[in-house]
């Protein structure tokens, strides 16, 4: 089985970074692909039709719930698992039924963000 | 029904929000960094000049005075002591019978929501105070639960992990103390990384190029200092170009260091930029290349 392909997308490299840190701290096995806002997200999934994405909410250029709704045409196979800190109630719901498969907050705990994206790619 | 936008002044859009959504965030203080709001996503006001939320915001305002926060801080206290010696799942919120998955889940939840980082610089210091015993309380009873549910795993606070790619590092989860400092994403170049600056100009390039083992070529740059930093600590880097100005931000880690005073080799530390773009890297080798040139002269 190929190794499956990760997206991260936050317009914070810092927190690109930990994402990274706490994926490959936990051991998995992924191809890990960054962008730095929702734009640039939206066109490195469309071509690269990662298995998973984590995105952001709160970007330049084109929210992450734009993206959300964007990626049912760009890449519908993608999972996407938001990680924001605007995780209030209604905020999440609305990006569950937009078809993200997850949400976690911020700040998060690395062991959160390996689980989640173990759940995603399990999905 | 009506959509919501909300911006701040760095450019980052969030929508289309609905209303509840909308009103949940600004009640809940969640957007201490929005200044702008719009209902089509191209023309905004203030979000003050918000209507629809004007209420919530004049409310956020009344309730952060220092006497209603002494007044929350004192009924987190009764919380606390009131769940002091209670079984993890009554503090988490969760049947006696939870499977660990939800155990977790609900402590990520709740620890998220006393979570230092969400309590603004201004906070009262005894609100702040019961949100860090919360805090302690919940961790404590994680790991508790951790070590009940999971025998084999050992969550000690100050643990590290295996070396990434080890057999270990995939068989065993890394050992956490859930304390808040694990938790990350909001506040960045705090906790366990440090954060490191340097401007770069013509004085001190030589960063990139003089040490003969860590250099731009081996993908790296050595800082020369009497302190060096211990190898593996992760740094958050920022580099500040000064002409043309550009600011590179990296994740990397000291890769070596040198601590001996025998004048063999300047003392100091390596940093790896493993993290580094193709593109980035051009740049930091033109940026080389011109301040290395002679600098043109007029005469001829």
């Amino acid at each position: 089985m190929s190794t499956p392909t990760l997206l991260l997308v936050d317009d914070d490299k810092f927190v690109r970074n930990l994402l990274k840190d706490a994926i490959q701290d936990s051991g998995l096995e992924v191809r890990l692909l960054e962008a730095s806002d929702g734009q640039e997200g939206l066109e490195v999934a469309t071509r690269e039709r990662p298995a998973v994405m984590l995105l952001d909410l709160f970007m330049p250029r084109r929210s992450g719930l734009e993206v959300l709704a964007a990626m049912k045409d760009s890449s519908p196979d993608t999972r996407v698992l938001i990680i924001s800190s605007m995780d209030a109630e209604p905020v999440v719901a609305q990006a569950m039924s937009a078809g993200a498969v997850g949400f976690v907050g911020k700040p998060f705990h690395p062991l959160e963000i390996a689980l989640a994206v173990r759940q995603a790619l399990a999905h | 029904m009506s959509n919501y936008w909300i911006g701040d002044s760095l450019g980052r859009v969030l929508g289309p929000l609905t209303l509840q959504s909308l009103r949940e965030l600004v009640g809940s203080g969640r957007l201490k960094a929005v200044t702008r709001a719009s209902r089509d996503g191209s023309s905004w006001v203030p979000i003050e000049q918000l209507n629809e939320v004007r209420d919530l915001l004049a409310a956020a305002a009344s309730a952060a005075s220092p006497a209603a926060e002494q007044q929350q801080a004192e009924r987190l206290r009764q919380q606390v002591q009131a769940l002091r010696n209670a079984p993890a799942h009554q503090v988490f919120g969760v049947k006696s019978d939870a499977p660990l998955e939800e155990l977790r889940g609900a402590f990520f939840r709740l620890a998220r929501r006393y979570s230092p980082e969400h309590l603004s610089a201004h906070t009262h210091p005894e609100l702040r105070k019961a949100h860090a015993e919360i805090a302690e309380l919940l961790a404590r009873r994680m790991r508790e639960v951790e070590a009940q549910l999971t025998p084999r795993a050992t969550p000690v606070a100050g643990t590290g992990t295996p070396p990434k790619g080890s057999r270990a590092a995939q068989q065993q989860a890394p050992a956490y103390s859930y304390s808040v400092d694990e938790f990350v994403g909001l506040q960045m170049g705090r906790h366990e990384r440090l954060q490191v600056t340097i401007k770069v100009s013509a004085r001190n390039v030589g960063i990139f190029t003089d040490h003969r083992i860590i250099n731009l070529q081996a993908g790296g740059l050595f800082l020369p200092t009497d302190k060096p930093l211990k190898l593996g600590t992760k740094v958050d880097l920022v580099l500040d170009f000064e002409q043309p100005e550009r600011q590179l931000r990296l994740r990397s880690s000291v890769i070596w260091e040198y601590t001996l005073d025998d004048g063999k080799q300047p003392r100091g530390y390596g940093l790896g930029l493993a993290d580094l773009r193709p593109e980035e890297r051009a740049f930091v080798e033109e940026f080389l290349r011109t301040q290395r040139s002679p600098a043109p002269t007029t005469s001829g």
